[in-house]
C-alpha cells in the first residue's frame, strides 16, 4: 500500500519551542507594528523599542514558516496521510478566517473612525501594518498547528 | 466515518493490534499512514476515512463494524464472562 514519504524538514522545533516562538510572533508583531503605528513620532519615525519587537516577531515568524510545524504546511499531499492533510487544511482555513476577520475589523474601524474622529494610520504606518499583516499570515498556519497539536505518547 | 476529531466513534484498534502482535509502526506501514496517526486513532482523537477504516479491518481480517462502532464496546471482561454465564444458567 502507498505509504506517505518520510518528511525531512530543514528545521526541527519541539512543540514547546514552536509555541514559545508563536507567542513571540503574536506579541512582537502585534505590539511592534500596531504599537509602532499608534505611537509613531510626529516625523513618522518608529520608536526603537517597537522596531526591536518587530524584529523579534519577524525572525520568529520566519523560523515558524520554515519549520511549518513538522513541514505539514509545506509538504505535498503525497507526503502526508489523511489525518495530516486534514490538520493542514484546517490550519489554512483558520488562517484565512482570522486574516479576513482582521481585515474586516480594520475596514469597519476605518469607517467608524471618520465619525468619532478616531485614530487612523498615516501612509507609512499603513504600510507598516500591512507588513505586520503579511508576516503574521505567513506564520499563522504553523502557529495554529502548534497550539492544536496534543503531546503524544510515543509508546511503540 | 468522520474526517476529524471524534467523540462518537469508538474503536477496538488497540485491542486487535495487541492481539496481532503488531507495533504501531508495522500497522501504519500496512495501511499507508504515519505511526502517529495510529496513536490518534486508538485514542479516539481522529475519526478515519471510510477507506482507512476498511484497510484497518482488512489487516485484522474482520468486518469494519467489529473494529469501529458508534456505541461504546462492552468491556472485554464482560464479553468474556457472558458465554460462561449463559452456560452456567443451563
Amino acid at each position: 500500500m502507498s505509504k506517505p514519504t518520510t518528511l525531512n524538514p530543514p528545521l526541527k522545533l519541539s512543540l514547546r519551542t514552536a509555541r514559545i516562538l508563536s507567542l513571540l510572533v503574536l506579541g512582537g508583531i502585534g505590539i511592534g507594528y500596531l504599537g509602532g503605528a499608534i505611537f509613531a513620532a510626529p516625523d513618522g519615525d518608529t520608536p526603537i523599542g517597537f522596531v526591536g519587537l518587530r524584529l523579534i516577531g519577524l525572525f520568529s515568524a520566519v523560523a515558524l514558516f520554515i519549520e511549518g510545524r513538522g513541514q505539514l504546511t509545506q509538504a505535498s499531499d503525497a507526503m502526508l496521510d489523511e489525518r495530516e492533510r486534514s490538520m493542514r487544511d484546517k490550519s489554512y482555513v483558520a488562517t484565512h478566517q482570522i486574516m479576513v476577520l482582521a481585515m474586516f475589523g480594520f475596514f469597519m474601524w476605518s469607517i467608524l473612525a471618520k465619525f468619532i474622529d478616531g485614530w487612523m494610520p498615516g501612509q507609512e504606518q499603513a504600510l507598516d501594518l500591512l507588513s505586520g499583516f503579511a508576516i503574521t499570515s505567513m506564520a499563522l498556519p504553523g502557529i495554529i498547528l502548534a497550539w492544536r497539536e496534543q503531546p503524544q505518547d510515543d509508546a511503540e | 466515518m468522520m474526517d476529524n476529531e471524534t467523540s462518537t466513534l469508538h474503536n477496538r484498534l488497540a485491542l486487535f493490534r495487541a492481539e496481532a502482535g503488531l507495533s504501531r509502526k508495522e500497522l501504519a506501514e500496512q495501511v499507508g499512514v504515519n505511526p502517529q496517526t495510529i496513536g490518534f486513532l486508538e485514542r479516539g482523537q481522529y475519526g478515519p476515512s471510510l477507506e482507512l477504516g476498511l484497510k484497518l479491518a482488512r489487516v485484522f481480517g474482520v468486518s469494519v463494524e467489529t473494529l469501529f462502532s458508534l456505541d461504546p464496546f462492552a468491556p472485554l471482561a464482560a464479553s468474556l464472562a457472558a458465554p460462561r454465564l449463559v452456560e452456567g444458567g443451563r
